[in-house]
């Protein structure tokens, strides 16, 4: 039985980086992987990739941050279905339970990081547990402050998963890592049951 | 006591559950497109760009694939795998092929085309909400290697211009990056409930 191409091969195949022959020989194999169920997890597992990564791409949920620009453009076309909410750079902020129908969360921390480079936003328990770090988190050229749009169950899921948060922000300016700003959110209100 | 997973049928059991119903087994029919239906998008995203050429393609797989079933034309069910990547092959080599015939195999079989099998997705599937908060926590760098790779379809070569690194480094950067989502998708989403 042949041996089921891994996905780094099939990443190859895909990009070009085999020659004909070598793909035809593995076209064989991921065929006969197809047939028999047995190792075929990395065409799958690629081509989930490809179909959400350019869904994500489409919605523009590819994990980046948004430009203020951007947000207003979100908030010209879809303003009914999203929930906008600030929050400071310390302190804490309330943060209310948005109503249902929601399709989009958007986030803006009010802090000014023009000059900064490499931003870094983790999310803690209040007892200090990491949880999540958001990389590479790009600030608004114009105001530097970071607009987050998140999907609306992904960021009720984060609400659900702790009403409490604490967060970071650290970043790199002249070669050097600063933290930049520390904060907290608090989830006032209950959302509706699904 | 655990229950046991539900035994999957063989695709060779499926061929032959084809053969048995004259008008054709719709079931089987479909299920057999969506265990193919990953490898034969991987063989058509190595040649076609667009995701309308990849979507054509692949229906004219199935179609094709299809029309075999229903006549009985396959002489070995154990080397389907072989059959359906011969589909491809001809196809791919008969570029010239006309859209009549695609019409005439759209209308007698198109219906067998699953959603699950050929149809865009839509809305924000758990899937999509995983891979989001996987790329949240990638370098912009590796961001950029995923969307160019999968979401532009981009080859190797061009990946590695568009980034401004040796094609070797790009590769390097694709394969780590893969790594690292595949990592994070096989694991539970921070946020998600246990």
């Amino acid at each position: 039985m042949s041996t089921p191409p891994s996905y780094l091969e099939l990443d190859d195949y895909l990009h070009g980086a085999l020659s004909d022959a070598e793909a035809a020989e593995l076209e064989e194999r991921m065929f006969s992987a197809a047939q028999t169920g047995e190792g075929d997890e990395a065409a799958k597992f690629l081509d989930t990739l490809q179909r959400r990564a350019t869904w994500l791409a489409d919605e523009g949920q590819f994990g980046e941050a948004y430009t203020r620009a951007e947000v207003d453009a979100l908030l010209a076309r879809e303003a009914n279905v999203i929930h906008r909410y600030e929050v400071q750079s310390q302190g804490t902020t309330e943060v209310s339970a948005w109503k249902s129908g929601i399709k989009r969360v958007i986030v803006k921390l009010n802090i000014d990081l023009r000059g900064y480079e490499h931003v870094e936003v983790l999310a803690r328990t209040l007892r200090g547990d990491p949880i999540i770090t958001f990389r590479d988190v790009t600030p608004d050229p114009i105001d530097g402050c970071l607009y987050a749009v998140c999907m609306e169950p992904v960021a009720r899921m984060a609400f659900e998963f702790d009403r409490d948060l604490a967060w970071e922000v650290t970043a790199q300016r002249d070669g050097k890592r600063e933290k930049v700003a520390q904060y907290a959110t608090k989830l006032v209100g209950s959302f509706a049951p699904r | 006591m655990h229950a046991s997973a539900p035994a999957v049928e063989s695709v060779v059991s499926l061929v032959l559950r084809t053969r048995s119903a004259p008008g054709g087994d719709l079931q089987a029919e479909s299920e057999l497109c969506r265990r193919f239906a990953p490898v034969v998008y991987a063989f058509a995203r190595r040649r076609l760009r667009s995701r309308e050429a990849v979507e054509e393609f692949a229906q004219d797989v199935f179609l094709t694939f299809i029309e075999a079933l229903r006549r009985s034309s396959i002489d070995d069910p154990a080397r389907v795998a072989g059959f359906v990547l011969g589909i491809c092959r001809n196809l791919s080599s008969d570029r010239a092929r006309s859209r009549e015939r695609r019409a005439a195999l759209w209308d007698a079989y198109g219906h067998v085309l699953a959603a699950d099998v050929s149809a865009a997705d839509e809305g924000p599937h758990p899937e999509a909400m995983k891979l989001e908060d996987c790329l949240t926590q990638l370098t912009q760098r590796a961001r950029d290697v995923i969307r160019f790779s999968y979401v532009e379809a981009l080859s190797h070569i061009e990946v590695a211009k568009r980034l401004e690194i040796s094609e070797t480094n790009a590769r390097v950067l694709r394969h780590r990056t893969l790594q690292a989502l595949r990592e994070c998708m096989t694991k539970p989403m921070v946020w998600e409930p246990a």
